[in-house]
């Protein structure tokens, strides 16, 4: 019984730990401190599907969890810090909405994903009061990471701050969407790193810059 | 267990005396480590204790031109840090005569210090205390809406704003005080910790460089005496801040018997927390730069944004695991 309550609440801690790590995100100013932020989210995330893989007694997750680790925690945030030394690009992180406002819509997306995810407990297979709402905020305020920065490496990683929400949230409703739909995703991600790395060492060549925002110049 | 009100008298002086004697050596303990990390050897831990004693047998000189302000300042300051000192819970469960004031009431008792000070720094009316007074008063309005949504999301839970009760609460219900509100209000009131005490990305204590000083530009009128008692203040307003956060996050080790062999132990927990807290606040500091003065609005948003999650996690979400 004491080991168990002691794992959720270290459940509860770990859920704690990729919300705020998503926000932190948000306030970053340099770009690797991003990606350092990014891959202690990854290992949050690894270590709550872990846990509820022991709590719940589903030993698939285990597997799912130890992906999770080895791809967003470790070879990602690796494979960006290449990009970013071998792009030799500005160290800061472009933002369109400054830190200040991009903190208070955190705050607006936690809200929004308490009252969107409040119905959806009882249907939750993992029952962790917080999970579930956490994993939605985590989600959206990948998105506004991808929407709010200029740079193409900036959105890279909101995209993947969304795909650990979506990650937890899957696995907090239905334990996962099934291993192989998460192998074949964390697979995915590993491409897209690799795609997104030759994507923007051609467009430093061309542009000698990554900031997505020029590229609408290219527009008829 | 409870206490009488003749043990909780001699608890009551006795926590006063180890938070007074520990205050000086927690400064000397964060400049050491800073010292180290620098590659430096660092002075003696004792030695703030030395530049005390030095400052106390010293002359006072005041400004011509300064009121009696200046000369009640420290002393008003000092004082409302003694008068917060009993709201925290130190060394035992419940904590002796606790029920005298909230965290409420201690978040005021700080504003007040740091108002007295800042009043006096314009006093003599030299351009350094009003800048010094200026910046400390714009973080503190920034700080203390974080503070009190902070105290709110810890007392949040349990239903009560006294440190003594929040403790006793944790220290009852063990791991299942634990909840992800808690870890939101923890790193909000680190980030708050930070300005409170002046230290490295908001405010540098060892800097000498009159232009980027915000704490030491107030009191560079201050000599002999008065100096040393804003010294000590601030060496116990540190051991308040990491003492309040040691007894909210983690209040277990906190004794709850009258005992010698108890005592001893809660005095040695104490330290322990006390200075394992500092310790990592220096170390966070010696990776850091000073922050261009305008960016702590944007830690203290942060603060505010924590603060409030944790508040929604509590009130919206609920219950926990």
């Amino acid at each position: 019984m004491s080991l168990s309550s002691a794992a959720l609440s270290a459940l509860d801690l770990s859920a704690a730990v990729a919300l705020v790590t998503a926000w932190l995100c948000l306030v970053h100013r340099r770009i690797s401190a991003l990606v350092a932020t990014y891959a202690i989210q990854s290992a949050a995330v690894a270590i709550t599907v872990g846990l509820i893989a022991y709590l719940y007694q589903t030993p698939d997750l285990y597997l799912l969890a130890a992906t999770t680790f080895g791809v967003n925690a470790v070879v990602l945030p690796w494979v960006m810090d290449r990009v970013i030394l071998s792009l030799k690009v500005d160290r800061m992180v472009g933002m369109y909405a400054s830190v200040r406002t991009s903190a208070l819509v955190g705050l607006g997306l936690l809200l929004l994903s308490v009252f969107v995810a409040g119905p959806l407990a009882p249907v939750a297979e993992v029952s962790s009061g917080g999970l579930l709402p956490i994993s939605m905020a985590t989600l959206l305020i990948g998105f506004f990471l991808l929407l709010s920065r200029r740079k193409a490496i900036t959105q890279v990683v909101g995209l993947l701050v969304m795909n650990n929400g979506i990650l937890l949230a899957g696995v907090a409703l239905t334990y996962g969407l099934g291993l192989f739909v998460e192998l074949a995703l964390a697979a995915n991600l590993l491409v897209l790193a690799i795609v997104a790395r030759i994507f923007l060492t051609r467009m430093k060549e061309s542009f000698d810059h990554v900031d997505a925002d020029a590229l609408r110049a290219l527009e008829g | 267990m409870t206490f009488d009100l003749a043990e909780q008298l001699v608890l009551f002086a006795l926590q006063y005396l180890v938070v007074l004697a520990l205050g000086p050596l927690l400064l000397g303990l964060g400049r050491r480590v800073r010292a180290r990390a620098q590659g430096r050897a660092g002075a003696s831990l004792l030695q703030v204790y030395r530049d005390l004693w030095k400052l106390l047998r010293k002359d006072v000189v005041y400004s011509e031109s300064s009121s009696w302000l200046t000369r009640y300042a420290p002393g008003i300051s000092f004082a409302a840090l003694l008068a917060g000192i009993p709201l925290i819970p130190w060394l035992v469960l419940p904590t002796p005569l606790g029920y005298i004031g909230d965290l409420v009431v201690l978040v005021g008792l700080l504003a007040l210090s740091r108002f007295i000070i800042a009043l006096a720094a314009l006093d003599a009316g030299s351009a350094f205390g009003g800048m010094g007074s200026t910046r400390e008063m714009w973080m503190g309005a920034l700080a203390e809406p974080a503070f009190l949504l902070v105290i709110f999301a810890f007392g949040g839970p349990v239903g009560s704003l006294q440190a003594g009760v929040i403790a006793a609460s944790g220290v009852a219900l063990g791991l299942a005080y634990v909840h992800p509100s808690l870890l939101l209000a923890i790193v909000a009131y680190v980030l708050l910790l930070l300005v409170e005490t002046g230290r490295l990305p908001v405010d540098n204590p060892a800097t000498h460089l009159e232009l980027t000083m915000v704490h030491e530009a107030m009191v560079l009128e201050y000599s002999g005496r008065d100096l040393a008692l804003i010294e000590w203040g601030q060496g116990v307003k540190l051991a308040m801040m990491i003492g309040l956060l040691a007894a909210l996050a983690l209040p277990w080790g906190l004794a709850t018997s009258w005992g010698l062999v108890a005592l001893l132990v809660a005095v040695g927990v104490l330290a322990l927390k006390l200075a394992g807290g500092h310790y990592i606040v220096s170390i966070f500091e010696t990776r850091l730069a000073k922050w261009r003065l305008f960016r702590v609005a944007d830690l203290m948003t942060l603060a505010v944004v924590l603060a409030f999650g944790s508040l929604v996690l509590i009130y919206m979400v609920g219950g926990g695991a």
